[in-house]
């Protein structure tokens, strides 16, 4: 388990370190020029002492000659210049690593929220998402920006050590003994602090998915007074994330106590140890002392080796929840096989989706969609028309059956309750492809938004909310239509996207569509008499199954369920006032 | 916040004020921690102290006194342990002291985000408000984790070393001194700078969290559209500009550290110049001088360990003042400050009287909504000859109608007229910026909130169900809710051979958002939902718009069924459904321009009866 931490440790910073290569090494040299020079101002500063400052203060010497005093001067400024240098490259690259490692887990990140199919969308859910997509890159580089440090500082703890063996082995000797200790303790923490961690990350991703569930939901938690319960499920997640860090921070006191006091006592026997030398004569005072002094020099630079330590199990912990997304394999994009007859679009034979809890959505489905036809499905709420239409767009893979579709088809399924993003009306439009702006109007025309939009304070240029909020239903319908026709689609898939239009609205809608120029096919779910007027096929399905299909006079007359539904409004209609 | 601090450049201390203010138990139980934190920091330069005993007694003579170094060893060890345990007792109750004040600003900001208006959430990008209570919180409980210790520590050292450096040598320990005050300006230069360019990497947090929030809500359009490319360029570059801004605010932090470096080379230097050149006179010895040469030096150690994490403080300083920018938002709706009048009980009537409403504008960028919301709160007031100059953006214009207890009322009009708004404030989703929405003649904003929740239901047309079990989306207003209640409401509306279908039934996962379901389903749960309720007032939203006719047709003559005595208000596109309701009301251009029964408005020739006729022609062709 320890082992494993380590190394998927090692592996987040070599991986790191191979795509970013030059920020990494250039930290890396800075480190290790700084802690160079901060033992090379070390000693110039010892020659500043017995050079300059001793001679002045004994009266058997008298005053040094100002050269040198010059020169002691000058070679300790010198090398704290050089220090300072160091430590910006050190500083700033570091920087440069660790920000580009994390917009590279992000870049990562949103490239599979995109290229993933959207089933995988929603089984991975949007809490789990959204973390992945920020507060798991940001863990899992906290551990990166003391990393150079820490480099410099194993950098002056190995010539330290090297320097004490050179001027006794004894003592050198009683410093290694740290290094087992502090080993030992370091792995007991980290395998100690790897499931908090991963707990933590996990906590943050619960959190993150319960409050943006909340935040979207707002308007439905707030007509029930839902608020209360809402609020405790919420804090049930703030008090697990809580827990999961309190208990991270009990390992995390531990073992910077540890790495404190080991190296703080081990100074306190460097100089007891080297007090018996001295007496055997093996060493000077001088030494002693110098050996101390440069040991005392260490405590901060082992303070910040023990930070990265520190930081290790959470950044494993969030690099692997990064991996675990970025490494599922995209599938290939549904490869559909051609259909056989060139005058059709779609072929589907025996097509069935049954969906993970056992429901079945489609069953056995036999259809031909031919070229430059308008088709209307229709049957009762849940009989599988919006995944029939799923399934054509090829948001939804079939479960079983074989679908077949033209090579040059490139539908756009229009949903019924359509989503706008952020910005314009203009940019919800465009949505990310460049084109003029008689096409844009030409769309709108032919969604019949003209008119509203021109009544609206900026026309084209109104902002409309992350869900078009300030728009009716009905107006956001027909700003998706219009973002749908204005990309020329040759199959346009419509789930019953006029749903929300007053009768005169659709009929012109309708109308529209009827045109080959908006596109040539034209699929549409269709709940009212006035939309299956436009199809010269109407499909009718029950129970996941395509129980008839043909025109809508023969359907009228054979099937009695098609004749249920598409009488039932004008029943309801000619009922007058019940009340 | 407060207007003279401006979003982009909070301060340090300002940022800690707003908390105080926020945080009730802000500074409470830190006494503890500081007098732990101090004791230790002082047992961090005993070692050093004791050393220079060590040296100076026990070797500078000519007979070594072992047991005397030993005595020394053995006080220096106790006293390390001491100190640190000290120091780490300190830093584990900082610990839990900030993960408690981190729950406190998530639950403020859950709390804040419950209570603000709809108008608000709307000019709020959703990723940007979970960051707020997640990443931004979590900035800055990183700092507590690392760097808030070691500011507490190295603020003691400076203390005490400063106290040393005047007691060893007055002239020597002023002129070291006289260093710390560059040191403080560049720090303090440097930290106004880091900040603001924290605020800026903030902001760009912000802007990529809410797209890339919309790239999981929005997964289904966007693939259906083709558009993953051009929005893979958008969220690109917001990550790559985020990367700069995040570079550029540590490059501050980078040229800091070696600045107070610097300077305390050159302290060095100086001190040792002014030591020569007084020499060994007025009690000057070499022992002082290189006492003080050292003690200067460790001066620098703070700042060094300071500088090393002022970039982790000056990220949480700027979370910080994200999260208490959402703490502080004003509460446009209140639900606290409502009265306790609760409703009798009964049937309710409905009405509003000269009720103007207008959406809030939405700013480009929602991160700067604060602003905003001060200059909507000026605006807020009832200025109605201010209302001609603006008059196309009212999405309601005067509009006074009233339900009686136990009637209905069907609300038509072309799509943008006006209905959903109307059905929104109704139920108070918004408060109308003039008039006033009444239950029973009293104004909704008094009447206690739960109360009235509890008795006014909507159901809207494009329903919002959470990631949960079709019962528990049902009983979201009444938990703890027996499954049986919920089958009988089922069966009321004759939804039962739906739920049948379903293999796993009342047990059935919608999925998030209820994606699982169709668009017809969701609106059939968010029906029960309402049901289970028993409301006395329901307003349907063109709630039935997504099922089929059939099933339409017949959950009409169940809401009306199960709809006697209770006060009906529904927003309905098909005139089939209005016809059969007590009352019309035909709104257009945010006007109600017709109020009448069906017949009434039939005979008036108006609006209505243009459109009867044009339905009955759609539907006889």
């Amino acid at each position: 388990m320890a082992g494993s931490i380590y190394r998927d440790g090692v592996r987040l910073v070599t991986q790191g370190a191979r795509r970013y290569p030059r920020p990494f090494l250039v930290a890396m040299f800075g480190a290790a020029g700084f802690a160079l020079f901060t033992i090379a101002s070390s000693w110039s500063l010892g020659r500043l002492v017995d050079r300059v400052v001793v001679p002045t203060f004994d009266p058997a010497r008298g005053r040094p000659p100002w050269q040198s005093v010059a020169g002691a001067v000058a070679t300790y400024l010198g090398l704290s210049i050089g220090r300072s240098a160091f430590t910006v490259l050190r500083r700033g690259f570091a920087a440069v690593f660790e920000h580009s490692v994390s917009a590279g887990h992000r870049s990562d990140v949103t490239d599979r929220l995109l290229r993933q199919p959207y089933s995988w969308v929603r089984r991975r859910g949007a809490g789990d998402l959204l973390a992945a997509a920020d507060n798991d890159p940001e863990a899992a580089v906290g551990m990166l920006p003391p990393l150079p440090f820490s480099f410099g500082s194993i950098v002056l703890i190995f010539s330290s050590v090297f320097y004490l063996f050179a001027i006794d082995v004894v003592l050198g000797a009683t410093a290694l003994v740290v290094v087992p200790l502090l080993a030992a303790s370091n792995i007991m923490f980290v395998r100690k602090a790897e499931e908090p961690a991963e707990r933590i990350q996990a906590a943050v991703a619960d959190l993150t998915g319960v409050i943006h569930e909340t935040v979207d939901g707002i308007a439905v938690v707030k007509v029930l007074g839902a608020g209360p319960a809402r609020r405790k499920a919420v804090d049930v997640k703030i008090m697990a994330l809580r827990q999961a860090k309190v208990a991270a921070l009990r390992y995390q006191t531990g073992l910077d106590l540890v790495l404190e006091v080991v190296p703080a006592l081990m100074i306190v026997v460097l100089l007891l140890v080297g007090s018996y030398r001295v007496r055997d004569g093996v060493l000077t005072v001088g030494q002693v002392v110098t050996v101390v002094q440069l040991f005392e020099r260490l405590m901060w630079p082992l303070r910040m080796l023990a930070y990265t330590m520190e930081a290790l199990p959470r950044s494993v912990a969030g690099k692997q929840r990064i991996d675990s997304l970025i490494n599922e394999p995209v599938p290939l994009a549904l490869v559909f096989l051609p259909v056989l007859a060139a005058s059709n679009v779609f072929e589907l034979t025996n097509v069935g989706l049954v969906y993970d809890d056992g429901r079945v959505a489609l069953d056995s489905v036999n259809l031909v969609i031919a070229r430059g036809s308008r088709v209307a499905v229709v049957g009762s709420t849940g009989s599988g028309k919006s995944t029939l239409l799923h399934v054509l767009a090829g948001l939804d893979a079939p479960s079983s059956g074989l679908l077949r579709r033209s090579v040059d088809a490139a539908p756009i399924l229009v949903f019924q309750e359509p989503l706008l993003f952020t910005g314009t009306i203009e940019e919800n439009i465009q949505f990310g492809t460049k084109m003029s702006t008689t096409q844009q109007s030409l769309a709108l025309d032919r969604s019949s938004a003209t008119e509203f939009v021109s009544t609206l304070a900026s026309g084209v240029k109104t902002l409309v909310g992350e869900r078009g909020v300030t728009l009716s239903g009905g107006q956001r319908q027909r700003i998706a239509l219009a973002r749908a026709i204005a990309r020329q689609p040759n199959v346009l898939l419509l789930d019953d996207t006029t749903s929300s239009l007053d009768p005169a609205t659709e009929a012109e809608v309708l109308e529209a569509l009827r045109e080959r120029t908006v596109a040539e096919t034209v699929v549409l779910v269709a709940a009212r008499p006035s939309s299956i007027a436009l199809a010269d096929l109407v499909v009718f399905m029950e129970d996941g199954r395509v129980v008839a299909s043909g025109s809508h006079d023969e359907l009228f007359d054979t099937v009695d369920g098609y004749r249920a539904i598409v009488s039932a409004y004008s029943v309801a209609s000619d009922h007058g006032p019940l009340r | 916040m407060s207007p003279s601090e401006p979003l982009d450049n909070p301060s340090v201390l300002g940022t800690f004020r707003r908390a105080r203010l926020q945080l009730p138990d802000f500074g409470k139980s830190l006494g503890v921690t500081v007098c732990l934190a101090s004791i230790g920091a002082s047992g961090r330069l005993i070692l050093p102290a004791l050393l220079a005993k060590v040296i100076d007694d026990g070797f500078d003579r000519q007979t070594l006194e072992i047991a005397r170094v030993t005595k020394l060893c053995v006080i220096a060890a106790i006293a390390t342990l001491v100190s640190q345990l000290a120091i780490r007792l300190a830093a584990y109750r900082l610990g839990v002291w900030s993960e408690k004040q981190m729950v406190t600003l998530r639950q403020g900001c859950v709390d804040r985000y419950l209570n603000m208006s709809l108008d608000q959430h709307a000019r709020h990008r959703r990723g940007v408000l979970v960051a707020r209570a997640t990443t931004d919180v979590e900035s800055i409980a990183r700092f507590f984790e690392w760097g808030a210790i070691s500011w507490l520590i190295n603020s003691v050292l400076v203390i005490v070393l400063s106290a040393f450096l005047l007691i060893a040598d007055l002239r020597l320990g002023l002129v070291a001194l006289a260093f710390v005050v560059p040191v403080v300006m560049i720090m303090r230069f440097v930290q106004v700078h880091l900040l603001a360019a924290h605020s800026r990497v903030r902001e760009h947090v912000g802007t990529y969290l809410g797209k890339a929030s919309e790239l999981v809500s929005g997964a289904a359009v966007i693939r259906s559209y083709r558009a993953e490319s051009a929005l893979k360029a958008s969220v690109e570059e917001s990550i790559q500009s985020r990367k700069r801004t995040a570079i550029r605010a540590s490059g501050w932090g980078a040229a800091l550290f070696p600045t107070g470096d610097l300077l305390s080379s050159v302290s060095v230097v100086t001190i040792v110049l002014v030591g020569i050149s007084i020499g060994p006179q007025d009690s000057l010895s070499k022992g002082v001088v290189v006492a003080v040469m050292f003690a200067a030096i460790r001066l620098l150690d703070p700042v060094a360990e300071i500088s090393e994490n002022i970039d982790l403080t000056q990220r949480a300083v700027a979370g910080l003042a994200r999260v208490l920018d959402v703490l502080e938002l004003p509460v446009e709706l209140t639900v606290e400050s409502a009265s306790e009048e609760e409703l009798p009980p009964g049937p309710l009537d409905v009405s509003m009287v000269e009720v103007w409403y207008r959406y809030p504008l939405r700013p480009e960028e929602s991160d700067q909504v604060d602003q905003l919301d001060q200059v909507e709160q000026v605006e807020h007031v009832e200025h109605v000859e201010h209302v001609e100059h603006v008059e196309h953006v009212w999405a309601l214009r005067d509009i006074s109608l009233a339900v009686p207890a136990g009637t209905s009322l069907a609300v038509v009009g072309e799509t943008g007229s006006g209905k959903s708004t109307l059905a929104r404030l109704l139920v108070r989703m918004s408060d109308p910026q003039c008039g006033s929405v009444r239950v029973r003649g009293v104004d909704v904003r008094s009447l206690n909130d739960q109360s009235f929740r509890a008795r006014v239901q909507l159901v809207p047309q494009e329903p919002f169900l959470f990631d949960a079990s079709i019962a528990d989306n049902v009983r979201t207003g009444r938990p703890g809710l027996a499954d049986s209640a919920i089958t009988e409401a089922a069966a009321r509306l004759g939804v039962q051979p739906w739920l049948s279908s379903l293999p796993a039934g009342l047990a059935t996962n919608v999925g998030e958002r209820g994606a699982e379901l169709s668009a017809g389903e969701r609106q059939l749960v968010a029906l029960l939902r309402a049901e289970v309720m028993n409301p006395d007032v329901l307003v349907l939203d063109e709630a039935t718009s997504s099922v089929d006719a059939a099933l339409e047709a017949q959950l009409g003559a169940a809401i009306e069924r199960i709809g006697v005595g209770r006060t009906l208000i529904v927003i309905a596109h098909r005139l089939s459904t209005a016809a059969r309701l007590d009352r019309i009301a035909v709104m257009h251009d945010g006007e109600c321009v017709e109020l009448g029964t069906h017949d009434e408005l039939v005979r008036l020739g108006g609006r209505y009866s243009n459109s009867v006729e044009r339905w009955r022609a759609a539907i006889e062709s």
